[in-house]
This record gives structure tokens, sequence and C-alpha cells, in this order.
């Protein structure tokens, strides 16, 4: 393995989950379509890993991939809906854990009502990314992202508590 | 805490798994193939396109006999398209997944502005030329073919019209949804 390709596992790695549930806030819960879209993102990071100027963090970075790989897949949109999506031996049996997928599909359904660039800031915020990078991945102001993530928030809390 | 910390306390604890040595094999094949899907949509289109040029000088359209010059305009028609679709998704994979996300909506959004475009004026009228240089050989069609097999183009011709003209009409609704989309916020 050359250094280039243990150095991408690495990102890969430590990256992979963290654009796996973006991915998930753009395909409304559908996994198996999230892991696709996962997997492109990083084939595109793969093949530009050579151009990064490390003018940003590699996760900001990769934030841009796959925000705008998520943008490009808008036309194929034909995702399942969650209780679909998600195989029956990963739901939880419990209360609990049926508590829990209600509140995640509630998160998605309520996702899903936000345009794609909120939804780009808003699953960014969820990931705690700082306002500064993701103004970064966005190319908007940091006072632009603040309003934005303000009204969002608000507009979210509302929904999953269909206000 | 409040809903908004409290759903991004949800939103981590969400149980994924983390990639597998699979996975990476996987990347790993897809990067190669990627670029090997790329050669062969290239090969195909361009295979067509030389076929169809072939055919057009092989039937003699240069000699503007006008069997002739219908064939080749019909084939002209479809190079035309081919070639369009070619061009289209080339400038689509070729947008770069690296810049910003605003800028990159924003070659997007032009993107799918132009597809509207091709669809709603440069395919129709393609779409026009080819039935038109269809319809003027329906005559020779009648005195050459059986009555049977001319009936039969004639109304297979009508029901493929019409299947284009439902493709093109679903590929613009799609177009424009994901225009509404990107413009969204």
């Amino acid at each position: 393995m050359t250094r280039l390709e243990e150095e991408f596992k690495s990102i890969y790695r430590e990256n992979y989950t963290k654009v796996m549930r973006l991915c998930m806030g753009y395909v409304s819960g559908d996994m198996e379509t999230a892991k696709d879209l996962t997997q492109e993102v990083f084939i595109k990071v793969w093949s530009n890993l050579g151009t990064f100027r490390k003018e940003s963090h590699i996760t900001t970075w990769i934030y841009r991939i796959a925000v705008n790989t998520c943008l490009m897949k808008l036309r194929d949109k034909k995702n399942k809906s969650l209780i679909e999506a998600i195989p029956m031996d990963m739901v939880a049996e419990t209360a609990s854990g049926q508590k829990k997928e209600k509140e995640y599909q509630e998160m998605y359904r309520c996702i899903a009502t936000l345009g794609p660039t909120n939804k780009a800031i808003i699953l960014m915020e969820l990931e705690g990314l700082p306002q500064k990078e993701i103004a970064r991945v966005m190319g908007l102001k940091h006072e632009a992202i603040r309003t934005r993530v303000h009204r969002i928030k608000n507009q979210l809390s509302k929904c999953v508590n269909y206000e | 805490m409040s809903d908004f910390e409290q759903l991004k306390h949800s939103w981590k604890e969400q149980a994924l798994e983390g990639p597998s040595e699979k996975d990476f094999m996987e990347l790993k094949i897809g990067t190669k193939n990627m670029a090997r899907k790329q050669r062969i949509t290239n090969v195909v289109l361009l295979t067509t396109v030389a076929v169809l040029v072939f055919f057009f000088f092989s039937i003699g359209a240069m000699d503007f006999d006008h069997v002739a010059l219908a064939i080749g305009s019909m084939i002209a028609v479809l190079v035309i398209r081919v070639v369009v679709e070619f061009l289209s998704i080339n400038h689509l994979n070729g947008l770069s997944t690296i810049a910003n996300v605003g800028s990159f909506n924003k070659k997007l959004r032009t993107y799918y502005k132009n597809r509207v475009w091709v669809h709603l004026a440069l395919t129709p009228v393609l779409l026009a030329i080819y039935s038109y240089a269809f319809w003027t050989l329906l005559p020779d069609f009648k005195m050459n073919l059986s009555k049977g097999f001319y009936t039969y183009i004639v109304y297979s011709s009508v029901v493929l019209l019409l299947f284009f003209i439902f493709f093109i009409g679903n590929e613009v609704r799609k177009e424009l949804q994901v225009l509404r989309e990107l413009k969204k916020d």
C-alpha cells in the first residue's frame, strides 16, 4: 500500500460515519442509498486527494464533496421511507428502541422539509462542525450561517413538535 | 435541554456501522470502474455516431435522392441528439465537487436550466424534423411494402411518437423539479 493510499484509508475510516449521516439526511434515512452515496463521495475524495491544498481541515473539504455529491444526485431521488429502508433486524424490539425509532423518523421527516442548502447547513450543525467551517463549506459569510442556523433550528424544533 | 440540543444528541446516537475492509476494497474497485465506465460511454457514443455517419454515406445521401435525403436527415437528427447528450453527461460529470456548495449549486442550476431548454426547444425541433422526414418516406413505403407491413409501420410510428412525447414531458418534469428544489433556500 502506498503512503497516499494509507493516508486515504485513515481519512476514510475517520470520516465514513459522518459522511454517511449527512447522506442519510439527504435521502430521508434510506440507509442503502446513503451507503452508495457515501462510497461515491469517497471515490471523489480519493481521486481529488492530490489536489487538497490543506488550506482547511480535511473534514471540511470532505463535507464540500459530500454535499455537492448529494446535490448532484437529487434527480435520482427514489428513496424508500425510513421504515422500508432500515432492515428488520436493526429495528430494536424494546419499547425504548421503538421510541428511538419513531424519533429518528420524525427527525428525517422534518429535515426533508428543508431546501438542499439549509439541509446541508443543519446537517453539519448536527454533526457539531463549527459554524466558521460550515461557512467555508457553503461559501457564505459566518454571520449569514449564524442567522440561518438560528432560523432552521426554530423551524426544526417546531416541526418535531407539530407546531 | 432544548428541542434542538435533544435532536443533536439523538443524531449522533444513530447506530451506524463503520466501514468494513470489504467496503474499502469495493471503493478501490469503484475508483477504477469509474474511469473505465467513462471510457466505455465515450466509446459507445462515438461508435454510434460513427455507424450512423457511415450509414449516411453508404445509402448515398449525398446523391440528393429524396429517399436518401430523408433517411440522411433522420440520421443527422439522431447524431445531433446523441452528441448533445454526450456533451451534457460529460459536462455534469466534469463539475468540480471540491468547489464550495454555493458556487456548485449555481453551476448545477445552470446545467439543469440548459437541460430544460434542450428538452423544450432542441428536442422538439429535432423530433419534428425526424417526423417530417419519416412522413416524406411514407409514399415510398406504401409503394414498395406489403399493405400489412405498411399499416404496421404507420401505427407503430404513431405509438413511438406518442411514447417520445411522454418521455420528453417526463424528463422536463423531473428536471424542473430538481431546479425548484435547488432554488428552494
